[in-house]
Order: C-alpha cells, then sequence, then structure tokens
C-alpha cells in the first residue's frame, strides 16, 4: 500500500481561501448592520424620570427577534428597562420603560431584516438641548427627590399578617414598618408537603435495598423514580408566583404624621397575587377611599417569565420612585413588570 | 422470632438515620417560608447540598450504592431551592439540576479512580471541589458546564475500565 506524500504548497491556496472566508463572514456582519442602524429610530419622548415612559421603534424594514432596552447609570453600570419580542416582521415596536434620574442614557438593541440595530440616546444631552425645565417639572423632580426610599435589607422571616397599625409616625417610618414587617411573598405550602412526602417515600426506598437482590433492584428503581418525581412536583408547587403589596397611607394625614389601622386584604388575580393595605371602613368615612389613592407605597417581587401587568401599578403618567429600577417586558401584546430582586417605592397619583 | 424482632429494629433505626439526613434541608425550606429578597444562588444550594450528602455518606461505612443514593435523594431539595430560592423558571430548574447531577457524577467517578478512602482531607478536599462547582455554575456558561463534567466523567469512565482491563490482563491465568 502506497502513502501519497503532503504537499506543503498544496496546502497554502486552501489556508488562503479559508481564512479569506473567515475574515469576510467576521465583516460581513458589523457592515449588515450599518443600513439598519441608519433606517431604525426611535420616536417619543421627552423621556422624563420617575414615570413609566413610552416610545415607539420604527424601522421600515422590518423589525424581528428580540429587542431590549438597557439604562445606562451615572456610575456605569447597566440596568435592563424593557425586554420584547416580536413575532413576525413589523415595521414598529411599542416599548415602555421606567426612568429616574440615575439613569444617564438609553441603549436600544434590536434585528430588522438588514441585520443588528443599535440606537444610543444620552438623556442628559436631550435635556440640555430641549432647555430648561419648566417649574412644575422640577417641583415635581423635587416632590420625588425627597420621598426616599426605606431600605429593605432582607424579607422578613415572620411577616406579621394581620392590620397595619401606625401610630402616629412620619410618611417614611411608616413606608419602613411596611416593607420590613408586612411586605413578604409567602411560598405556597403545597411544596413543603411534596418535600415531607418524597422525603418519607426515599426513606422507605432505602429500606428495600436491604433485602434480597430482587428487593434492592426494586428499591434503588423507587429511590431514583421518587426523587425524580419529587423535583419535578416540588420545583413546579414551590415557584412564588408575583406578589404585589400596595399600602394606601390615610389621605388626611399626608405629608406629615400618619395614624390609623391598615386593613389587609389578599386578592388571588389571574397571574399574580395582589395584598392591599388600606384603611377599613370607619378609618375612611371621613374621606372615601379613591379607586387610586393620592399616594401608594407599593413592594412587589417577581420570579422566572411572570410578571405584574404595568396597569396595576397605577393609572397612566403617575409619578412613581422604584428601588431597583424593574424591567417591562411585552409578551404576546401584554405589559408587565419583572424584576430580579424585591423592587419597593413610591406613586404618586395626581390625576384622580 | 428474635431475629425478626432484631431486623424490625435494625429497619427502624436505618429508616430514622435516613430521616434525619433529610431534616436539615426539610427544615430549611420550611423555616424559611418567606420567598428572598434577591435570588439565593443555586450553586451554593447545590455545594451545600452535596456536601451534606457527603458528609451523611461517611455513615454509610462503605456501602457505595448508599453514598450514590444519598446524592440522588437530595434532588427534590435542589430543585425546590432552584424554584423557590433562585426564582429559576422550569427550564431553568431544569437546567441546573442537569449541570447539578452530571458535575456530581463525575466528580464522585473520578475521586472513584483516584482513591477509595474517605478521610477527614479526601472528604475536605471534595467539598472543595464542590463549592468550586457551585461557584462555576453561577459564573460560567451551562454549556461549559456540562460539557466539562460530560468530559471528565466520559474519561474517568474509560480510565476506570482500562485499569480494570489491564488487571485482568495481568492476573495469572489457569
Amino acid at each position: 500500500m502506497s502513502k501519497t506524500p503532503i504537499r506543503p504548497r498544496a496546502a497554502a491556496p486552501a489556508t488562503v481561501l479559508a481564512l479569506s472566508l473567515i475574515f469576510g463572514m467576521a465583516l460581513a456582519r458589523p457592515l449588515a448592520a450599518v443600513p439598519g442602524e441608519a433606517r431604525a429610530r426611535l420616536e417619543g419622548g421627552p423621556f422624563l424620570p420617575y414615570r413609566i415612559n413610552a416610545a415607539t421603534l420604527k424601522d421600515p424594514s422590518g423589525l424581528i427577534g428580540e429587542m431590549r432596552l438597557e439604562g445606562r447609570s451615572w456610575d456605569g453600570s447597566r440596568l435592563p428597562l424593557f425586554e420584547g419580542r416580536n413575532a413576525a416582521s413589523s415595521s414598529s415596536a411599542e416599548l415602555h420603560f421606567y426612568l429616574d434620574e440615575d439613569i444617564r442614557s438609553l441603549v436600544l438593541t434590536a434585528a430588522d431584516a438588514s441585520g443588528q440595530v443599535s440606537i444610543e440616546l444620552d438623556l442628559s444631552a436631550e435635556e440640555n438641548r430641549q432647555g430648561a425645565l419648566g417649574p412644575a417639572e422640577l417641583a415635581e423632580r423635587d416632590r420625588m427627590r425627597a420621598l426616599s426610599i426605606p431600605p429593605r435589607l432582607a424579607a422578613p422571616i415572620s411577616p406579621e399578617g394581620g392590620s397595619l397599625v401606625l401610630e402616629a409616625s412620619d410618611i417614611l417610618a411608616a413606608a419602613r414598618l411596611a416593607s420590613s414587617r408586612f411586605f413578604a411573598p409567602q411560598r405556597p405550602p403545597i411544596a413543603i408537603t411534596v418535600l415531607a412526602i418524597s422525603a418519607l417515600g426515599l426513606a422507605l426506598a432505602s429500606l428495600l435495598r436491604r433485602g434480597g437482590p430482587r428487593l434492592r433492584g426494586a428499591g434503588i428503581g423507587l429511590g431514583i423514580a421518587l426523587a425524580l418525581a419529587g423535583a419535578i412536583v416540588a420545583a413546579a408547587m414551590a415557584a412564588p408566583g408575583p406578589w404585589l403589596f400596595r399600602a394606601a397611607f390615610p389621605p388626611a394625614a399626608q405629608g406629615s404624621q400618619v395614624s390609623g389601622v391598615l386593613e389587609r386584604r389578599l386578592e388571588l388575580r389571574p397571574g399574580y397575587t395582589l395584598v392591599s393595605f388600606a384603611p377599613g371602613e370607619a378609618e375612611s368615612s371621613p374621606a372615601p377611599l379613591q379607586k387610586w389613592p393620592a399616594l401608594l407605597f407599593i413592594g412587589f417581587s417577581t420570579s422566572g417569565a411572570a410578571g405584574i401587568p404595568l396597569a396595576e401599578l397605577g393609572p397612566e403618567g403617575s409619578l412613581m420612585r422604584l428601588s431597583p429600577a424593574p424591567m417591562v417586558s411585552s409578551r404576546g401584546g401584554s405589559m408587565t413588570l419583572r424584576s430580579g430582586s424585591f423592587t419597593t417605592g413610591w406613586i404618586v397619583n395626581e390625576g384622580d | 422470632m428474635k431475629a425478626t424482632r432484631g431486623q424490625m429494629a435494625r429497619a427502624l433505626a436505618e429508616l430514622g438515620l435516613r430521616l434525619l439526613y433529610f431534616l436539615p434541608p426539610m427544615a430549611a425550606a420550611a423555616l424559611l417560608g418567606v420567598v428572598p429578597d434577591r435570588p439565593f444562588p443555586l450553586g451554593a444550594s447545590f455545594a451545600l447540598l452535596a456536601a451534606w450528602a457527603r458528609l451523611a455518606g461517611l455513615a454509610a461505612k462503605g456501602r457505595r450504592l448508599e453514598e450514590l443514593m444519598l446524592y440522588a435523594e437530595a434532588l427534590p431539595f435542589l430543585a425546590f431551592a432552584a424554584s423557590a430560592w433562585a426564582g429559576a423558571s422550569p427550564a431553568l430548574v431544569i437546567q441546573g439540576c442537569a449541570e447539578a447531577c452530571l458535575s456530581c457524577a463525575a466528580l464522585l467517578s473520578l475521586e472513584g479512580l483516584v482513591t477509595r478512602k474517605r478521610g477527614v482531607a479526601e472528604t475536605g478536599l471534595f467539598i472543595a471541589s464542590l463549592a468550586a462547582i457551585g461557584l462555576a455554575m453561577e459564573a460560567l456558561s451551562p454549556a461549559y458546564v456540562l460539557g466539562t463534567a460530560i468530559l471528565v466523567l466520559v474519561a474517568s469512565l474509560y480510565a476506570k475500565a482500562s485499569r480494570r482491563g489491564f488487571r485482568e490482563a495481568a492476573r495469572p491465568r489457569g
């Protein structure tokens, strides 16, 4: 059997061809993005802090796939503000996002038929370009800055389930009390029951393995099957789902000392649990509680892909200060709020 | 009759021991009834659970199968931690559990290749490796963790099989 000798010279053209192909493919992607960037534009604004802002991304070549909006804060950190998906090619897409004064610029990334689209918007430069802010806007920002968010180091281990009693405390102290003692999403107790049942089953299966070879084989099989089944059911039952907490402090006392009893009410709404604290019948008799109180202290937590409907935060145009900044997610036409960690904040409604 | 009673007593003792093994993760799941404000990393839950399984395995007194079953029995608690404490979606729970199972299998296989001793040094090194895997689960892409675990598992199983083959070949015939 004769072997064909390897000729180094014959390999050279193939190497050059392969390298030029790799280089060409690497170059083609950024070049493809350039026309898309020129066509796509973000409409809407002015984008103001302490509000849910709305914008429209327009792209005549058709938007496809994922769309993300990131905020860059003054310290350089990045915050996800919006994510959405365009199921089919469309020339425009709606975006909603929360802004506060910590966010300096916005970076939008999307994809259209010609490739990746990226738009950067410097909010501080935009504000300087538009000139001095009106006195009403300045007053609103001052008001929102004054509404500081009380720190919440961790979720209370055993949250209080009854009414929230306020005894002549200022509004920030009342918010701290609500957030650190009453705002705590509960895990469904059925998940713990599932774990207990699977632990007992697994312990009994371990006894089977002490018997003869047949029982031993059955014990191993049963043990593995119980472990897998327990894992699936426990994971499905343990997902806490989104929780929204709302505390409406007595209207007459806002801005000074608040006193009174806020009754706790728990409602299982489609897709999330709402826990509201509001003055009871006797408390609200002098001034009936509006549908949207003028000042709300809220807290919410979400997990996985589930979120809180955006409309549940307050009426359109409400002022809000939230920490950490939540992300708005658009799936199947509905806008929901999501956050990686527990979010607390103030909602100021001047419309009603 | 005496033998039956003895067997019953031993079986009950074994059952009690096994229930004791489930007690700490069960207590953690029951006592922390509140959803944490910030997600508790799944890598940390994995390292803690697997380390506990390893320590409990020391009581198995060399019964390798029982040692291995302890890791499998921790799986419901890991899935619970992924869902309730790490706030993972169902797809991420499956991915996290797959990473944990394969990494643990790879580490156990590698350990079986190197040593069969269960001393303080071996246990310490094993727990340190679990912590490193937990860290990798948090810091690296799942593809790297899964890929490395599969590579180590296959390589160590191959090495074990080869070593067994060499031993059998070296054994005097007849």
